[in-house]
């Protein structure tokens, strides 16, 4: 017998968070369902070690679900994700500077079929090259799924900043991607992209 | 607004959705005639694509999943699809599960069977020491002259004692009674004891034996037909006793050799073992063994599937031994009966950490399980069974979500294996039983021991706890959940 938990509103399922057992279950299952791929495409953007965006990942949820707990309305799941997924992953960036060389990151390659990996991996080594906001806001809008009001909210920054951001860091990734595009990731060869 | 924004710019707005409607009548212009900037719009059309692409088929790992579901304090099992990881592999591809079936189901029948068998045993044994009880209804009947007795030490005449074989071509093939030191197992030798009607003229008791020893015994049969009681008792040796004594007499019967002694006469060779009216009994003190007291009370196992059965027939005076058959109210059974059986699983407990992930599920089929079964022998029976039942996980769909589920769906082959009746607990038997068989999500193995009660022949109750095994796989990884349950069950014979 499945739970039936699809067309639930965030609202309505943050509420059931509320709650104990089969339900709360249930309902943070789905809530995890909907953004667990854009938290985590998020924190192996922004952080480029694997192991560490893990972590952060899974760190983001727990939150999340002890927050969802005593909160009296979560009105903006994925916006509430990403801001714990972002707090967590600028500390961590902080901490990581202070000890590895960005020319160590690796870019996983995560289970996916050639062509999904290679295409993923352009990406992220394109996003890499961008200046640090516009990376940042390019990351909270394509796999977040943010708005730019949201993501500006979110920065702290205006609106319009977010759209110069959003709009260059897009036209940079364009030009770094543009022989790939053009086939979509039918190379399978990686080549290497420098700073 | 931001009025620095370039052409170029105005495009990734437009894309997503961001652009005001004053930005879009722009970009809507200078696309109209500048291929440069048409060819960039389909750039960043492709990449929008490219990153959307991205999002639907990223998927975190399974185990990230398990282990921060875990630290949620929801730990559940996450099983494949096909669409992931093929869950439910092809037959042909047994070499797949072969190392898993070395592994979980194998082992775990080998054990439930040496429990099994070793239960039987057990209570085979005790069933050994306090033999059961037995009524020979019609021993009061037998006439007095035919069986005179005497207090005596010594071995006495039997002048009027008549052991005789009345159709000897018929008691080769009509071994009609039976008994057995072991009780239920005597298949192979079957010994007649017929007491001919006393209205006859040549009135005669008939013995016949095998290979087995049957005592027969009686008490106090000095006219008084009240206090009459018979012993039979086998022992697989290659002598035949018969015994129809007080309490220090006996008659041996040698199983080629009917020794009738009396006073002053030779044992007379039978080799048929047969005894005629002519022949004298030799009578012993043969009190060696502690003898099987049948008491005159009339005993009728009909619930009885595997004890002695003793069957009187009042005209004949026949008694029937046929320990291995099964003795209804209708009549004798030979054996393998078909059953059918229902049962409910009350009570799981999940081994594995599943706190608050019990369903509650509210259909009537849910934690029921149906099955068939053939009694290949007294002790065991092999059938098909299936159900439902509560047994929570996840299912990973091919764009990764996780689809809770209640139950598991499963049928298979199954083995039950049942001691003999323990007279001290009162008949019930002890049940054992393995299941091999396939789930949505996996194979699944059933074990189970509990204790079986027949309160009439066509019905039994079984109840005891369950164990069940489910193998699984997420994403190329073999994994085992486990559950304990309490099964109630009852089982319909025909």
């Amino acid at each position: 017998m499945k739970y039936e938990l699809k067309p639930l509103s965030d609202l309505e399922l943050s509420a059931l968070l509320k709650g104990e057992g089969t339900s709360r279950d249930a309902a943070f299952t789905e809530l995890y369902n909907r953004y667990s791929s854009r938290v985590f495409l998020y924190c192996r953007r922004i952080l480029g070690d694997q192991e560490q965006a893990n972590d952060i990942f899974q760190e983001t949820f727990i939150r999340f679900l002890k927050a969802a707990s005593g909160e009296a309305n979560m009105t903006n799941v994925p916006a509430y994700l990403l801001r714990i997924a972002r707090n967590l992953s600028l500390n961590a960036r902080r901490n990581q500077k202070m000890t590895t060389p960005i020319e160590h990151f690796e870019f996983p390659v995560e289970d996916r079929s050639v062509e999904s990996a290679e295409l993923a991996s352009l990406i992220a080594m394109a996003l890499d090259l961008l200046p640090e906001d516009q990376r940042e806001a390019l990351s909270l809008q394509t796999y977040g799924g943010l708005s730019y009001d949201e993501i500006a909210e979110m920065m702290e920054v205006p609106v319009t900043s977010v759209r110069n951001w959003i709009a260059r860091g897009k036209s940079r990734m364009r030009e770094i991607l543009t022989p790939y595009l053009a086939d979509e990731v039918a190379t399978p060869s990686r080549k290497k992209i420098t700073k | 607004m931001n009025n620095s924004l370039s052409h170029s710019d105005l495009i990734y707005l437009f894309v997503d959705g961001e652009a005001s409607p004053a930005e879009r009548s722009k970009l809507y212009e200078a696309l109209s005639n500048n291929p440069t900037l048409q060819a960039e719009f389909e750039d960043a059309m492709r990449l929008k694509a490219a990153i959307e692409k991205e999002v639907q088929t990223a998927v975190p790992p399974i185990a990230l999943t398990e282990e921060l579901f875990l630290k949620a304090g929801i730990a559940i099992p996450l099983a494949a699809t096909t669409a992931v990881a093929p869950a439910i592999p092809a037959i042909s591809n047994i070499s797949t599960w072969l190392p898993m079936l070395k592994t979980f189901v194998i082992p775990a029948l080998a054990v439930t069977g040496i429990v099994t068998v070793g239960v039987i045993k057990l209570t085979e044994s005790n069933e050994l020491a306090t033999p059961p009880q037995a009524t020979i209804r019609n021993v009061e009947q037998l006439p007095q002259h035919q069986l005179t007795l005497s207090d005596q030490a010594t071995p006495v005449e039997m002048p009027s004692a008549t052991l005789a074989q009345a159709e000897p071509t018929k008691q080769t093939n009509n071994k009609d009674i039976a008994s057995s030191v072991k009780h239920n197992s005597f298949s192979k030798s079957n010994t007649t004891l017929t007491n001919q009607s006393s209205s006859t003229p040549t009135n005669h008791s008939t013995i016949n034996a095998d290979k087995d020893i049957a005592v027969v015994k009686s008490k106090q049969l000095n006219n008084s037909h009240s206090q009459n009681r018979q012993v039979l008792e086998n022992k697989e040796q290659n002598t035949t006793k018969v015994s129809v004594s007080n309490d220090v007499d006996a008659t041996i019967i040698n199983k080629n050799t009917l020794a009738l002694k009396s006073s002053g006469q030779s044992p007379i060779n039978n080799n048929k073992d047969q005894a005629t009216s002519n022949d004298a009994a030799l009578i012993t003190k043969s009190i060696e063994e502690e003898p099987m007291i049948i008491p005159t009370t009339a005993v009728h196992p009909s619930n009885d599937r595997t004890s002695t059965n003793i069957v009187t027939s009042s005209p004949s005076n026949m008694i029937r031994l046929q320990p291995s058959d099964r003795i209804s109210d209708f009549g004798t059974e030979t054996g393998s009966r078909i059953s059918f059986s229902i049962e409910r699983t009350v009570a799981p407990l999940f081994l594995q950490t599943r706190k608050g992930n019990v369903p509650e599920l509210s259909t009537a089929f849910n934690n029921t399980t149906l099955g068939v079964w053939y009694e290949v022998s007294a002790h065991s029976e092999v059938g098909a069974i299936g159900g439902q039942e509560s047994f929570p996980f996840f299912l990973v769909a091919s764009n990764g979500n996780l689809s809770p589920e209640g139950a598991l769906i499963w049928a298979g082959l199954s083995y039950r294996a049942n001691s003999s009746p323990i007279e001290m607990i009162g008949g019930i038997r002890v049940t054992g039983r393995a299941v091999a068989g396939y789930s949505q999500i996996g194979p699944l193995t059933k074990l189970s021991l509990g204790l079986e009660y027949d309160p009439i022949y066509h019905l039994s109750i079984t109840a005891g706890p369950e164990l069940t095994g489910v193998i699984y796989q997420t994403q190329g990884s073999t994994n085992f959940a486990e559950k304990i349950a309490f099964s109630i069950g009852t089982h319909f014979a025909f």
